[in-house]
Formats: structure tokens, C-alpha cells, sequence
């Protein structure tokens, strides 16, 4: 059996044999294969075949359009899973990196803060007698004495030293604190109140204090100061130049843990207080060590430099976070991270 | 990437052996169909054959074919109204169905051999490749 082409149409060829017998032999003896039981011919048979060709042609159409749809799933597919694997491994790796810089920066803030808070303490005991005796030697010296005169600046540079010393020991967290629960909003405002009469004419304070209820487990003090160190650095960056710094006071809910420039944030609820500049910015190599103690960028004498890791001691003992965003010549944002206290209503 | 690659394998397998089963079901068919017609030319043959050959009235106006004695036979008959019928054996019966179904549409069949009486039927090159 075969197939054929014939004038368009396929025709289904089929063959069978024809045995020759005694009577076949009267006319055919003598030729090819007409013997008694030979195959001296055969029934030739055609049947149109076309249906056969058209229902191959069906199915090779439906064929390859499955192909060719499942082909586009599978490559769509591919291409899917391709870019969502790509950004799985780099948001892995990127918070890898961020987590590796956090700890590093955690272990060496640590290791600072045990350090200075250690020199720390002992210096205050040793500035306590000097700044008792001073005190007291001052009250029976007379008014208008050279002696006097020594002595007061002697008892003016104590003091701050000792105001220093009291910054590397909230750094280390070796004060003593008294927290209770307050709204971050009444507290932040307080703070602006104290702060805001010491800002220079050419700097405009602009505020935007959520009106939310915030309630805070803090201590007031801590977070004065550190109020006073986030608006001093906006101060100090933005110079002589006109300039403006805003506050503001928001609250977020944090899905999942987020790297952050101090600690990582938990998921939950946090009051975030924010100050923002127009001064001069910082650089990269400058926001990486912008928390370590006594690292400044200021002029020898103009600032302590404590003021960013006095805020990471803060904000670590309340159990936030700080994040810092800064671009050179336009200016800084720092917003502090503090966990609300769920409350009941 | 492996369910994707999987249902795409499954797929194909699929269609191929859609193809593969629906041709080989209508190859069946016609082989099937073939066989049959055969079988049924086979059968007149061998009745034929069993009788001897059949007399078949000549249609009127037609022309008289050879006329001879076979065998001490004369292969036609005569009646009483001077109709006459001509003797035809099983390769004669065979040959006039063929030359039937080529008229029509639909399957044909002839009768071939390696060396024909007749030139018409010499085979083709399936057909002697068949042989």
C-alpha cells in the first residue's frame, strides 16, 4: 500500500495478488508467472484519499498553534520567573549588604560606647570634686578678684566638660532615665517651644505635626536633647546662608524588618519625627560615619561631635531606628523612628 | 520553569500521538475498505469461475466480439428470437467492473500482470514494485 499525488488529490493505492490457475493458462501460458499457483498479476485499487490529507492538515494546524501557544506560556513563563528570581537575588543580596553594614555598625558603635562610656565615667568622677571645690571655693572670694576671675573660668570649662561627658554617656547609655508614657506630639512640641527662640533670624522653622494621638514609652529629657542635637547639626549645616529647616511628626506601620541607617525597624506602628535642612548635605563616606562618636566635619572648637551618636544611643535605648537621607549641597533629612505604645482603645 | 517545561513536553506528546493515532486509524480504514473490495471481486471470480464462465446477452447495435470455438465449446449462444450471448470468464467479468468503477468518483480497481494480453493493463511502477 502507498500513497499518491495525482492532479491535486490524494489517492490511497492498495495491492493484491492474483494466483493464476489451469484456465488462467489458456490464454497466459508462457508469461511471466503464469504457472498454476504463481502471482502472474494483481487487483490494483485506488480509493480518494483527501479526507486523510485534510485531517492531517487540521491537525497539524491545531499542532502548531498549541505549539506556538504553549510556546509563548513557556517562554512567558521563563521571562516571569527570570526577572521575579533577578530581583529576589538582588533584594536578597542588597539586604544582606545592609545588614552586614548594620551589624558592623552596631559592634563598632558598641565597642565605642563601652569605650567612652568608661573614660566617660571615670572623668566624671574625676570632674565632680573639681567642680564641687571650685563651686565652693568661689562663694568666700570677693567679687572683683583676679583669683575669682580664674577660678569662674576654670568652673565654666568644668561645666563643659561635663555637659560633654554627660553626651558620651547618653551615647554609651550609662545615664539613668526616667520613662513614662507621653504623646511624642506634645513632646516634640515642647521641644520646638524650648528650641525654637535659640534659632538664628535667617533660618525658617516650618512645622507639620500630624495631629494623631502618639503615645511613646520615653523619656522627655532624652528626647529634648535629642531634638536639640537633630536641629543644632540642621543649624550648623545650613550656616550663615538663609535656609530652612522642617519638623515634622508622622506616624507609619511597619510591614516587615527594614534596614535602617541605626537598627533595623520591627514591624509595627512608630511615631517618626523628622528634620529636614536645607544646608550643605553629606557626602556617602560622610553619612556612614556620621554616628560615630566625636566624628565631625566641623571646624576644631565648633562642635563636639556628638551630637548624630548622641541621638543612636537615644533612639537604641527607646527601641527605634534612625534613618538618614542626604545629598550634597541640597541638604538632610533625619527621621527618628520611635515605637508607639499600643493602647487599648 | 520545570512545570512550564513539563506541560509544554506533555503537550507535544499529546498532539503527536493525536497525529500519529488519527492517521493511523484512517490508514486502517482505507486499507480496511481495500481489502473488502477484494475480497468481493474474489468472490464473483470464483463464482464465475465455478460456472465456468456466465453468458451475457450482447446489447443491441452493440458490435459482436470474436466469436470461436474453445475447447470443442463455441463461446456464444444463440436463442430463438436470434439474441446473442457471449461467453465471459472471470478475467472478462473482472476487466468490465474495472472499466465501471473508473467511471466513477469514488474507488476504482484493474486487474494488472507482468506481461498483459492487453497493453492497457500493463502495470505502473507501484504496481510492479507490488508484483
Amino acid at each position: 500500500m502507498t500513497f499518491e499525488e495525482k492532479s491535486g488529490k490524494t489517492i490511497f493505492r492498495y495491492m493484491s495478488p492474483l494466483r493464476a490457475t489451469e484456465g488462467c493458462l489458456n490464454c497466459h501460458e508462457g508469461r511471466r508467472g503464469f504457472t498454476v499457483g504463481g502471482v502472474g498479476g494483481g487487483i490494483s485499487i485506488r480509493i480518494p484519499a483527501d479526507a486523510l490529507v485534510q485531517q492531517r492538515s487540521v491537525n497539524l494546524w491545531a499542532l502548531l498553534s498549541s505549539l506556538a501557544f504553549v510556546l509563548v506560556l513557556f517562554l512567558g513563563s521563563i521571562i516571569y520567573l527570570y526577572r521575579h528570581l533577578i530581583r529576589n537575588v538582588l533584594e536578597h543580596e542588597q539586604s544582606l549588604v545592609e545588614q552586614e553594614k548594620l551589624r558592623r555598625q552596631t559592634q563598632k558603635q558598641s565597642a565605642l560606647g563601652s569605650l567612652a562610656g568608661g573614660m566617660a565615667h571615670e572623668f566624671n568622677n574625676l570632674l565632680l570634686p573639681i567642680m564641687s571645690l571650685t563651686e565652693m571655693t568661689l562663694r568666700g572670694m570677693p567679687d572683683e578678684s583676679r583669683e575669682r576671675r580664674r577660678l569662674e573660668k576654670v568652673f565654666e570649662a568644668s561645666s563643659r566638660a561635663k555637659v560633654l561627658v554627660d553626651h558620651v554617656m547618653m551615647y554609651s547609655r550609662q545615664t539613668e532615665t526616667e520613662r513614662k508614657n507621653q504623646d511624642l506630639r506634645s513632646v516634640v512640641a515642647k521641644a520646638m517651644a524650648m528650641a525654637h527662640p535659640t534659632m538664628p533670624a535667617t533660618i525658617k522653622i516650618t512645622e507639620n505635626l500630624a495631629d494623631d494621638t502618639m503615645m511613646v514609652f520615653i523619656d522627655f529629657e532624652k528626647i529634648e536633647t535629642l531634638m536639640i542635637n537633630l536641629l543644632s547639626n540642621a543649624v550648623i549645616s545650613i550656616g550663615d546662608k538663609v535656609g530652612e529647616i522642617a519638623i515634622g511628626l508622622s506616624m507609619v506601620s511597619v510591614e516587615a524588618h527594614e534596614t535602617m541607617n541605626v537598627n533595623a525597624l520591627k514591624p509595627g506602628r512608630y511615631g517618626v519625627i523628622s528634620v529636614e535642612d536645607t544646608g550643605c548635605g553629606m557626602n556617602e563616606e560622610t553619612l556612614l560615619r556620621a554616628f560615630d562618636p566625636f566624628f565631625t566635619t566641623s571646624e576644631v572648637g565648633e562642635g563636639t561631635g556628638m551630637g548624630l551618636a548622641t541621638v543612636a544611643g537615644i533612639v537604641t535605648e527607646h527601641g527605634g531606628a534612625v534613618g538618614v537621607s542626604s545629598f550634597v549641597g541640597k541638604g538632610t533629612r533625619v527621621d527618628v523612628y520611635l515605637p508607639l505604645v499600643e493602647t487599648s482603645d | 520553569m520545570v512545570i512550564s517545561l513539563l506541560i509544554t513536553l506533555i503537550s507535544v506528546s499529546i498532539f503527536l500521538g493525536f497525529t500519529y493515532r488519527t492517521d493511523l486509524m484512517l490508514e486502517q480504514q482505507l486499507t480496511s475498505e481495500a481489502r473488502n473490495l477484494y475480497q468481493q471481486i474474489m468472490l464473483v471470480r470464483k463464482w464465475v469461475k465455478t460456472h465456468e464462465g456466465v453468458y451475457v446477452r450482447l446489447p443491441a447495435g452493440m458490435e459482436k466480439p470474436t466469436l470461436r470455438v474453445e475447447l470443442g465449446r463455441k463461446n456464444w449462444l444463440v436463442d430463438e428470437d436470434g439474441a446473442v450471448y457471449v461467453q465471459r470468464n472471470s478475467s472478462h467479468l473482472t476487466k468490465a467492473l474495472s472499466k465501471l468503477t473508473l467511471t466513477t468518483a469514488g474507488s476504482a480497481f484493474r486487474p494488472t500482470s507482468f506481461e498483459p494480453l492487453n497493453p492497457e493493463d500493463a502495470p505502473d511502477a507501484f504496481e510492479q514494485h507490488a508484483l
